[in-house]
Order: C-alpha cells, then sequence, then structure tokens
C-alpha cells in the first residue's frame, strides 16, 4: 500500500512512546503492529534513527546486558513526544478527510 | 534514560572510541533476528545467513547513518553520498530496463528513428549548406552577369569574352574573373579498351582557376596569363585521374591523346572542387575551341558563364561586393557609351556569392526537411514521455515507499530523470549507427538532385551534435514524468493524500497527444502539400509524347567539314530507321527539357531596333525533318516542312501569341531573326523547358542545317519499351562510325522525371517524416487512451453499476480520447496554415492553405483517433462493475 514519506520517522517515534528500545525491537514492533504488512528496510532504519537523533527528536544510549552483549537504546527526548502528538492529530484529520470522501453519497465526480 | 530490563548502563566509551558505533548496532540487530530465527527452529547457519540477507548492504546502511547523523552541512560528505546514489541509480535504472524489455524497446526504437532521422538529416543541411567550400575566403567569390535593366525577359545577360576582357580592364574592383562554359562537347578520349570517351570537360578563361583559388593536388592549375604558354594542355580532375591513372603523381607532363589533339597534363585538382560541375573531369582553355565551332571573339556571342573574385577592400565581404556592384555597374555603362552597336542595353551587373549560387535552391527545402525531422523528433519525445509518464503512475507504489523510507524528492527525481537519460544515450547511439547506414543511401539518392550532396557525411562534428540531441531527449522525455513524481513525493511530505489518483499526470497525458497530434497535423500538411504539387507537376503536359523515345546525345567528331559530319548524321539516321521496332528517327541540337537552343532576339518586320540587351528573345533550337512527327509535338496552324524547312520560320504558339497577337496572324507573316525577315509556315504545340513549373518559353525552330556545331541528340520513337533499343542504337553507332563517343543515352521519360526529380526527392522525404509522425501520434493517442481506460475502471464500474449503459460508457472513453485530438487538430491546422507561406516558393498549383489537403488530414486524424480509441473504449464496456469495485 502507499506510504507517506516521513512514515518511517513516525513510526519509530510512536515505537519508541512506551519507553526506550534498540533498533532491532523498533523494526520488530512496527512489523508486529502492521501484521507483517509493512516490513521497514533496515537499510533505512539506521539512518533514519540517526537523523531523528540529530534532529533532537529522540535521544540514544549503549547498554550492557547480563551476556555482556552492548545495544543502543533510543528513547523520545520532550520534542520527539511533541513532534509524535502533532504527526498523530494531523494523521487522523487526514484520514477523516479520507474516509469523508469515501462514504460520500453524492454521484461520483468527473476526473476527466 | 532508563533502560529496559536486563540492561545496564554501558560504561561511558574509552577515549578515543566512536561513541556511535553504528556497525556494532547493526551487528547486535543481526544477532538478535539470528537468535530469534533460530527460536523459531531454524538451525543456527542458516538463521545467520537469512538474517545478513535480510537486512541487505550493511556497510552501506551504516555509511549512511553515519552521514544522517553528522548532518548536511558537510559538502563533500554531500557529494560522495550523492556519486553514490547516482551509482544506485544507475542500478536502478538498469533493473528496470531489465524488468520492463518491451516497454523499453519500444522507447528505444522511437528514440533511435527520431535521433537517427534527426541526425541524417542533419548532416545533409551541414554538408550541403554550411561546410565551407573549396574556395580560399569564398565569400568574395561571385557567380557574376551583365545585366540589361529593359530587357523584357528579365536582366541577366551571358558573357562574351570581349565584353569579359572589358570589364577586368576598366574595373577597379574585381581581383579576378573568368568565363566558362561546360556545354561545348568534352574532349574525346579513348577509354582503356580504345573506344572512344567523351570526357566532361569545362572550357575556361585565365582567370577562372585564380578565381577560385583552389590548390591543385599534383602539378599546378591552369597559368593565368594563357597567352604565354601553349594553350593545348589539361589539367584533370581528382576522379579521372584515379579511374584512367590510377592516381600516379607522375602524370603530370604526360600526355593526353584526344580525338582534337594532343593536350598536356598540368596539374589534377583535389576531391570535392567540383566546379562548374560534379560531373566534369577535365578543365582545358576555351583557345582549344574553334571559331568555326563557336565564335567566342564576337562580341556579341554572348553564350559564357563567368566567376569573378571580389577585391578584397574593406575586409567586410558584403560592403565588399556592394562597392564592386555600384564599381561595376559604372563599367558596364561606360562599355555602352563606347560601343552602342553591341551593348547599349547592358548598364548593370548581377552578382551571387557563389555558395547562394549553388546551394541557393535547396535552402528552403533542406532547411523545411530539417524542420520536419525535428518536429519528428518531438513527436517521437512526446511518445516516450508518454510510456514513462503512464509507466510512472503505475510506479507510484514504488516511488511512494522509497519516498516512506527515506529517499528524498530530488533524488526520486533523479532516478526518474536517470532512467530517461539512460533511454536517451542508448536510442541515441542506435539512433547514430542508424544514421550512418543511412546516410550514404540518402546521399546516393540525392546525388544529381542537390548540389554538394558528395559532402554529405556522418563526421565526428554530427556524431557530438547526436551526443547533444540524445542527452536533450532524455531530459525531455523524462521531465514530465519527474515532475509528476516530484509533485507526488512533495504531497506527500506535507502528510497529503496520493490518492489524488494522478489527475495531474491526466492533465501531462492529455497534454502530451494535444502536442504531438498538432505537430503531426503540421507535418501531414506540409507532405501532404508537397505531394499535391508533385502531382501537379508530373501532370502537367509536356508538349510531346515522352513515352517510347529514345534519346542519345553526341558530339561528333573527326571529319573535316560539315558535309562529313552531316553525312554521319543522315547514314546513322537511316541505320536506325531500318532497326526492327523503330517507328521513326530525328535529330535536334539539344533534346526539349535538356535544353532548349540558343536565345535569339527577334523582331517584327519595320520595328525599331531594341538596344542590344533589350531585344525580345526566343529559344532557337534547330531540328532535323520529322523532328515534329517524331516528337509528336501538335501541328497547330500552317503545314510542317517536308525533307527541308526552305527559307521558313516553325514557331511556337507562345512566340506566336507574343509576336503576333494570336496563332491565326502568325501563319505567312515575316518575323526578323538574327537580323533576316523570314516567313512562318506553321505553328506548333509548346514544349515544356527542363523545369515544367515554369512557362514555357517562346520557341522558333530552325532547320538544322544552320547549326554550326557538330552537336547532336538522336530521338528515336520506338514500338514499345525505348528502353530495348538501347544495344541496338549503341551497335548501329559502332557500325557507322567506331570512333564516335554517345556522350548520353536515356528515354525521354526519364530525362522528364529528372527534370521533378529534386521536388519528388523533397515531397517523399517529407512525406516519408510526415508518415512516421503520424503513426507514432496514432501510437501515442492510442496508448494514452487505452492507460486511461485501465486507470479509470473503478470510476467505469461504478458508472455501470449506476446503470450506464455501454454506448454511454463507450461515448465516455472515446469522448475522452477525442477532446485533445481535436484540440491538437484545430492548432495543427491554423499552425500548418500560418507556416505554409513558408512552402509557397516550393508549391506549384497548390494554394498554401489547400482544402483538399487540410480536410484529407483531419479526417486523417479523426479517423486515426476513432480507431486508437476503439479498441479501449469497447474494452471499457466489458467492465464487470463487481470486479472492477472489488479491486479496488
Amino acid at each position: 500500500m502507499d506510504l507517506v514519506q516521513g512514515t518511517l520517522d513516525v513510526m519509530i517515534l510512536k515505537a519508541l512512546q512506551w519507553g526506550p528500545r534498540h533498533g532491532y525491537a523498533v523494526s520488530r514492533w512496527i512489523k508486529r503492529t502492521t501484521d507483517d504488512v509493512l516490513t521497514v528496510e533496515e537499510g533505512a532504519l539506521y539512518p533514519a534513527l540517526h537523523r531523528l537523533r540529530r534532529k533532537g527528536l529522540v535521544e540514544s544510549e549503549w547498554g550492557v546486558s547480563e551476556k555482556n552483549r552492548r545495544a543502543k537504546f533510543y528513547d523520545l527526548t520532550p520534542k520527539g513526544r511533541r513532534a509524535l502528538a502533532e504527526e498523530t492529530r494531523s494523521w487522523a484529520t487526514y484520514a477523516r478527510a479520507v474516509e469523508k470522501v469515501l462514504e460520500a453519497d453524492g454521484p461520483v465526480g468527473g476526473g476527466g | 534514560m532508563k533502560l529496559p530490563e536486563g540492561f545496564r548502563r554501558a560504561p561511558p566509551p574509552a577515549l578515543g572510541g566512536s561513541e556511535d558505533d553504528v556497525e556494532e548496532e547493526i551487528r547486535f540487530h543481526i544477532d538478535s533476528r539470528t537468535e530469534d530465527l533460530v527460536a523459531q527452529g531454524v538451525n543456527r547457519a542458516e538463521a545467520r545467513q537469512r538474517a545478513a540477507e535480510e537486512f541487505g548492504d550493511s556497510a552501506r546502511a551504516a555509511r549512511w547513518a553515519r552521514r544522517e547523523s553528522l548532518g548536511g552541512g558537510r559538502m563533500a560528505m554531500r557529494m560522495l553520498r550523492w556519486g553514490e546514489e547516482a551509482l544506485r541509480d544507475l542500478v536502478l535504472t538498469a533493473r528496470q530496463v531489465r524488468r520492463n524489455p518491451g516497454l523499453t524497446g519500444a522507447a528505444l526504437l522511437t528514440l533511435a528513428l527520431g535521433v537517427g532521422g534527426t541526425t541524417a538529416i542533419y548532416s545533409a543541411v551541414h554538408g550541403v549548406l554550411f561546410v565551407s567550400l573549396p574556395y580560399p575566403d569564398e565569400e568574395h567569390v561571385v557567380r557574376i552577369w551583365p545585366a540589361a535593366p529593359g530587357d523584357p525577359d528579365g536582366g541577366r545577360e551571358s558573357w562574351s569574352i570581349p565584353d569579359m576582357e572589358d570589364w577586368r580592364e576598366r574595373s577597379r574592383s574585381i581581383a579576378a574573373i573568368g568565363a566558362y562554359s561546360e556545354s561545348l562537347g568534352g574532349l574525346v578520349v579513348p577509354n582503356d579498351a580504345g573506344t572512344p570517351e567523351e570526357v566532361a570537360t569545362a572550357y575556361v578563361t585565365s582567370g577562372f582557376f585564380e578565381v577560385l583559388g583552389t590548390a591543385p593536388v599534383v602539378g599546378r592549375t591552369l597559368p593565368a596569363d594563357s597567352e604565354e604558354t601553349d594553350p593545348r594542355i589539361v589539367v584533370l580532375s581528382e576522379g579521372y585521374w584515379q579511374r584512367r591513372f590510377g592516381a600516379d603523381p607522375s602524370v603530370v607532363g604526360r600526355a593526353l591523346d584526344t580525338q582534337s589533339g594532343t593536350y598536356r597534363i598540368v596539374g589534377v585538382m583535389p576531391d570535392g572542387f567540383s566546379f562548374p560541375n560534379p560531373e566534369t573531369e577535365l578543365w582545358t582553355f576555351l583557345a582549344n575551341v574553334e571559331q568555326s565551332s563557336v565564335p567566342w571573339l564576337v562580341r556579341q556571342v554572348r553564350v559564357f558563364d563567368a566567376v569573378a573574385r571580389v577585391a578584397a577592400g574593406t575586409g567586410d565581404p558584403e560592403a565588399d561586393l556592394a562597392a564592386a556592384e555600384v564599381d561595376l555597374a559604372g563599367v558596364a555603362r561606360s562599355l555602352a557609351d563606347d560601343l552602342p552597336d553591341t551593348n547599349a542595353g547592358i548598364t548593370s551587373v548581377e552578382m551571387i556569392p557563389i555558395r547562394e549560387a549553388l546551394v541557393g535552391d535547396v535552402r528552403t527545402p533542406l532547411l523545411l526537411v530539417a524542420g520536419a525531422v525535428a518536429l519528428t523528433l518531438l513527436i517521437a519525445c512526446a511518445n516516450v514521455a508518454n510510456l514513462l509518464l503512464a509507466r510512472s503512475t503505475v510506479r507510484r507504489q514504488e516511488f511512494a515507499l522509497r519516498a516512506s523510507l527515506g529517499a528524498g524528492r530530488g533524488r526520486l527525481v533523479r532516478q526518474v530523470l536517470a532512467e530517461s537519460l539512460f533511454l536517451g544515450l542508448l536510442g541515441g547511439a542506435a539512433g547514430a549507427i542508424l544514421a550512418t547506414l543511412a546516410v550514404p543511401n540518402l546521399v546516393a539518392r540525392a546525388d544529381g538532385l542537390i548540389p554538394r550532396a558528395a559532402s554529405i557525411t556522418v563526421d565526428g562534428s554530427m556524431l557530438l551534435v547526436t551526443l547533444g540531441v540524445s542527452i536533450g531527449t532524455g531530459l525531455l522525455v523524462g521531465l514530465l514524468p519527474a515532475l509528476g513524481v516530484g509533485q507526488a513525493s512533495q504531497r506527500l511530505g506535507r502528510g497529503g493524500a496520493v490518492a489524488a489518483r494522478g489527475v495531474e499526470a491526466r492533465g501531462m497525458l492529455d497534454g502530451l497527444v494535444f502536442v504531438e497530434v498538432g505537430l503531426a497535423v503540421v507535418l501531414l500538411v506540409g507532405g501532404g502539400l508537397l505531394m499535391r504539387s508533385l502531382a501537379e507537376l508530373r501532370s502537367v503536359d509536356p508538349g510531346f509524347d515522352p513515352d517510347g523515345l529514345l534519346v542519345a546525345d553526341m558530339v561528333v567528331s573527326g571529319y573535316e567539314d560539315a558535309e562529313g559530319y552531316i553525312g554521319f548524321r543522315n547514314r546513322l539516321l537511316e541505320r536506325l530507321e531500318g532497326l526492327p521496332g523503330v517507328l521513326g528517327a530525328t535529330t535536334a541540337k539539344e533534346f526539349p527539357t535538356r535544353g532548349m537552343g540558343e536565345r535569339w532576339p527577334w523582331a517584327l518586320p519595320g520595328d525599331a531596333p531594341a538596344l542590344p540587351g533589350e531585344e525580345r528573345t526566343a529559344q532557337a533550337l534547330h531540328v532535323h525533318r520529322d523532328f515534329f512527327e517524331v516528337m509528336e509535338i501538335p501541328l497547330v496552324r500552317g503545314t510542317l516542312p517536308g525533307d527541308v524547312f526552305d527559307v521558313s520560320l516553325v514557331i511556337n504558339e507562345r512566340l506566336a501569341r507574343e509576336a503576333f497577337g494570336s496563332v491565326d496572324a502568325a501563319v505567312g507573316s515575316a518575323l526578323v531573326v538574327t537580323g533576316v525577315s523570314i516567313p512562318v509556315r506553321a505553328v506548333v504545340g509548346d514544349v515544356l523547358h527542363a523545369d515544367p513549373s515554369a512557362e514555357p518559353p517562346p520557341m522558333v525552330y530552325v532547320d538544322d542545317r544552320l547549326n554550326t556545331r557538330r552537336v547532336f541528340s538522336f530521338i528515336v520513337r520506338a514500338d514499345g519499351d525505348p528502353v530495348t533499343l538501347v544495344e541496338p542504337f549503341r551497335r548501329a553507332v559502332a557500325e557507322e562510325d567506331a570512333r564516335q563517343p554517345i556522350r548520353s543515352i536515356y528515354t525521354a521519360r526519364g530525362a522528364y522525371d529528372q527534370a521533378v526529380g529534386q521536388p519528388t526527392f523533397f515531397a517523399l522525404l517529407m512525406t516519408l517524416f510526415a508518415a512516421g509522425a503520424a503513426v507514432l501520434a496514432a501510437v501515442g493517442i492510442y496508448g494514452v487512451v487505452a492507460y486511461s481506460v485501465r486507470r479509470r475502471t473503478h470510476e467505469i464500474g461504478v458508472r455501470v453499476a449506476l446503470g450506464a449503459d455501454r454506448g454511454q460508457v463507450r461515448r465516455l472513453v472515446m469522448a475522452g480520447a477525442l477532446r485533445p485530438v481535436l484540440s491538437g487538430l484545430v492548432l495543427g491546422l491554423v499552425a500548418a496554415a500560418g507556416l505554409s507561406s513558408l512552402m509557397r516558393g516550393m508549391l506549384f498549383g497548390v494554394p498554401g492553405v489547400d482544402p483538399l489537403t487540410y480536410g484529407a488530414v483531419a479526417f486523417v486524424f479523426l479517423a486515426v483517433a476513432v480507431l486508437a480509441s476503439w479498441g479501449p473504449a469497447r474494452e471499457a464496456t466489458r467492465i464487470d462493475p463487481r470486479e472492477a469495485l472489488r479491486a479496488e
């Protein structure tokens, strides 16, 4: 299905809403949540994470597991949280607009 | 940040270590995925491999990520990234090409034809109009004529040698002047087999080579001062040198044995030196022509052409030419004052730069064809843009996905442009190959019809032009799709809808059809007008029956006196008349359509003598008995002469009307020609000169015994195909006198066809491009309509569901298809009417706004549009509303 540019960014922000995750967890969460409809291209995931960090929407920190495995975690900054809220609102507006169009019962318009 | 359970904060990185260890991050990702897969029961080795494959190019992702974290501020990084992405664009392009071989093939073929045609035609334009002539400082070299402003036949006079000598002596503005004639009969040289061969010879005065200034390949040219040397010297053309002497440089100084004596070879002119004719193979002094044949020492014998080199005074050629014109007009007037008996009316000069004189006639048609091929290329571009645009709408999903995964707008636009550029270059390469193959063919066809055809080649500079055209084409065809993608992704970026469902793409497609149809209509109108004009030309009655006539031009030589060669002529005619299949045979000095004899002044008895140069003139052609019968030129009044003309004239209708007001008044009246009053005994029908679009000239037919030159066109009427008589004719000549060469042998029909060869050539070229353009436009219309039906399947489904019947659906689709076609048609017709004035000089018997042509083109395009939309419209009526709606 069609995707919106920047959707990946928004989805990453959403994935981080409930606390820090590492990149792999973000990609699994998106895949699971969309019932496998969307597979994030890993090649784009990490650049996106780093871009978001540069923009100050997320912050990152390295963690170590008991087994001494190192993983880098990302978390929303307050700015990231605000951006997520705003994107969610505009998405809802858009979705409602489309819905109105699709459910209109007037005659089908021209279109050339 | 509070890390999830199971993780503790990592110690700060060691000094010098990288905090952004993306590689480690990615390693962790792949390891985690591997563990997940192992947990699902995949064995470890396979799991690791699958995890790595799913991730793709990890090194690249790491690089990107690092750059993203650095931000866009660093130019070098940006450049690096750009280069890398451009490389990736190429890979994507190659993949697209592989995925769509049909579409790619169609696009490539279209572009190859467009670019190939353009290259070929522009090679021709370049070679004919722009490649410099082999004459140094050619801007100062002119064709020149004395002019009589009061001349009722138009002012241009031919030169006599005494006139030319006086002009040279009296003028200050001429650096050199040379007269020449190419129609005095060539030197007859036995070829290697010993058979006599007439070699095309130009007889020139001493200034000729000085004017042109071309350096010989070997030896020297004819010296500027003929009086100091033996005139029996000759310069060879490169072609003749190759053919006869194997390009042997030691040929200089050797003897060339001809039937009229031995000439010494002094030099060889280079390939491409083709003045006055591409056929000219020998140049020698006019001094070798005897006064008994052409009395060229007589001032009134004005039969020569001349070239001059204008003195380079100011350095600006145009100013120099203008100054020379003033100076030479003064010279002409002073001569007219000094020699009123011979020069009174000749008081002016006409000159044309040599290039203009050589190619002026074909400039307009060539540029027109070049315009046609440019339009065809544009249509080809529109078609390919069409294909790409339709596909880019189909690929919207791909682009949207890539946009969502981080590809920027510029990136996507660039990918589309990379693809079209790739197509353009590939198509251009194929086009260059096509052009290289086509040009020799074109040259062969144009030879003899277009001056300087031999200088048409596809060379490096043309291929450079082709490269430019290819790149331009590639960008042009990619522009609209790229804009489409750009808009789409821009809208996406604002969080808007993709689902606007290509309304703007639809507008673009219609726009393309509109443009294509408009251009194709202009081309078809142009081609149609030329074809109509050609048909008119060909339907002009030549005034005689050209079918069944065989003609052989001969210059008889080797006889002591007139009795000798007239005896030969008569014996040969007897032999010819005795051949089976021959209805009749005769001779004339020249064959009408090839030549019309000499220009003679005429007057009525009692007329005040006209000033020299201002006399009324008629073409005088020396003909033998039975000429009118063999040619089947109709007798209008009076009686045809039998064996001899006695002292009487046969004139044509045109002259009868001009001189006597009517045909009836002419017979029995007297006409003063060459100063003698002679009664007119008959009036015959008009005969066309070479150019059927010109009025037939007024003519006087004179008894052949008055012919001082030994030039004959033998004309034989065959009972059937005249070509079968060629061999018997040659045998008859060989049997009668093996020394006599046949200059050329041809059918009258062939000569007549050749006379319309140039208009035929251009009409066919134009029609070729017009037809190609029409086919491209038809394909374009079909593609757009078919695509729009596919795209509107849903909408049509809804309409059918809401009760639209098949007729309504078909009308809907066809109306949608016809709208841009109709507007394109109207625009095209209006534009063609505007542009047709450019063609006025090329049209004969057809008005520029010819209702028949315009109507036919309009009909063709409507038919094409209806046919092209019929299939898709039918398809649309078969749409099942349930499936259409479900598919959405």
